[in-house]
């Protein structure tokens, strides 16, 4: 069975340098770990797994150790979580933030009806998840050239904060809504008027943009934010509408909705997610 | 050999222009923080070795920086040509240090 994934492998190996400085002693404690070794990393004995995807992640052994018990999460588990869930990337808070008021934003286009963000903090190791739910509610409807009349539209993009150690995001909304803001300048829909103000941009945000930081199941330990978060993240993407006006519900009462995040489930998170990088390598889905 | 002391004389100011990469070889910015590195590399190269190099510059252990073009993170085995990246338009790679989070 092993001979048989190694044949198929070596067709996307590489080369054969890569296998031939393989360290055997490793090579054999990866494979009585169950997970078919199909790349080797000369310079730190690494190995690594990535999907067939062109937009596939590699999943390194040391990354693969954090998935153990008791481990932080990085930031490869959880994008790698997130792809699987949809093509999402955890990294366009990171992008979001330097930009400069006046830069526009090239986003992928396509329509979408969701954006995804994660926030990091790296003092506090702590990352929570933030959702753009609608955020084409920013621009005027096709068909209508005249933005100023949009203004008086109900509709606006809502933010929504999900935190599992709690706390308020002010700042990060209003890093989002700048954000929504260099869109709507980047497609034409607002007409700059040289330096935008702090006031005009918040009276921008109010008509446009309502934010929530979203009462959500609160970890029990120090160590599992990642695994919150890409949970979170799951739930919302089965069904963002529906999760949405919950969301709203449970922001409105001030409490987390433990039925809708199912948090029983939260406990062996962790484990399901292994099991799927594990049933990955096993499959042959993941390749050098 | 008298002929060689010009020759490096007028390399010089070429290697000083970044703007001038070798015949063959495709320019990559990578950008991380306000830090810039250029690399020219073949189109079939793998970024490993640029992956390499920046983590060596800015001492950072290996694999613990994260490359992304156009918001698609890159694999140490790909190539330029593999990603079919746009050479018309300069070649910016975006590093970021690995994030490890929990509390």
């Amino acid at each position: 069975m092993y001979r048989q994934e190694e044949k198929m492998k070596s067709k996307n190996m590489p080369g054969k340098r890569w296998r031939k400085s393989c360290n055997p002693v490793y090579k054999d404690s990866i494979r009585n770990m169950g997970i078919a070794i199909l790349g080797w990393n000369t310079e730190d004995d690494l190995s690594v797994f990535a999907t067939t995807r062109r937009d596939g992640i590699c999943i390194t052994a040391s990354d693969y150790k954090r998935l153990a018990p008791g481990e932080y999460f990085n930031d490869t588990l959880v994008e790698f979580s997130l792809k699987e869930a949809s093509s999402l990337t955890v990294y366009f808070y990171h992008w979001l933030t330097p930009m400069p008021l006046d830069t526009g934003i090239k986003t992928p286009s396509g329509p979408r009806t969701h954006i995804f963000g994660t926030h990091f903090y790296s003092t506090l190791f702590h990352w929570y998840l933030a959702i753009i739910h609608r955020p084409g509610q920013i621009l005027p409807p096709s068909g209508t050239e005249n933005a100023a009349e949009q203004l008086d539209g109900v509709s606006v993009a809502h933010i929504y904060i999900l935190d599992s150690l709690s706390g308020p995001h002010e700042q990060t909304r209003l890093e989002l809504g700048q954000y929504l803001f260099n869109e709507a300048l980047d497609k034409n829909t607002i007409v700059p008027t040289g330096v935008q103000s702090h006031n005009s941009l918040l009276g921008w945000f109010g008509t446009h943009i309502a934010g929530y930081d979203v009462p959500v199941p609160i970890q029990n330990n120090a160590i599992d934010c990642g695994v919150y978060l890409i949970h979170f993240a799951e739930i919302f993407l089965n069904d963002p509408e529906m999760v949405a006006s919950s969301m709203l519900t449970s922001w409105f009462y001030g409490e987390s909705n433990d039925l809708l995040w199912k948090k029983d489930q939260l406990k062996d998170r962790r484990a399901l997610i292994k099991q799927k990088v594990d049933a990955l390598m096993k499959n042959k889905l993941l390749y050098m | 050999m008298p002929d060689v002391k010009p020759d490096i004389k007028e390399r010089k100011p070429a290697t000083q222009d970044e703007s001038e990469v070798p015949d063959g070889k495709v320019q990559i910015t990578v950008i991380l923080g306000e830090q810039t590195f250029k690399y020219a590399v073949k189109p079939t190269t793998a970024f490993k070795k640029v992956f390499e190099t920046t983590e060596k510059q800015v001492a950072a252990s290996p694999g613990t920086l994260r490359f992304h073009y156009n918001g698609q993170r890159l694999r140490p085995q790909q190539t330029l040509e593999e990603i079919e990246a746009e050479l018309d338009e300069p070649v910016e790679f975006h590093a970021q240090l690995e994030q490890i989070g929990g509390a």
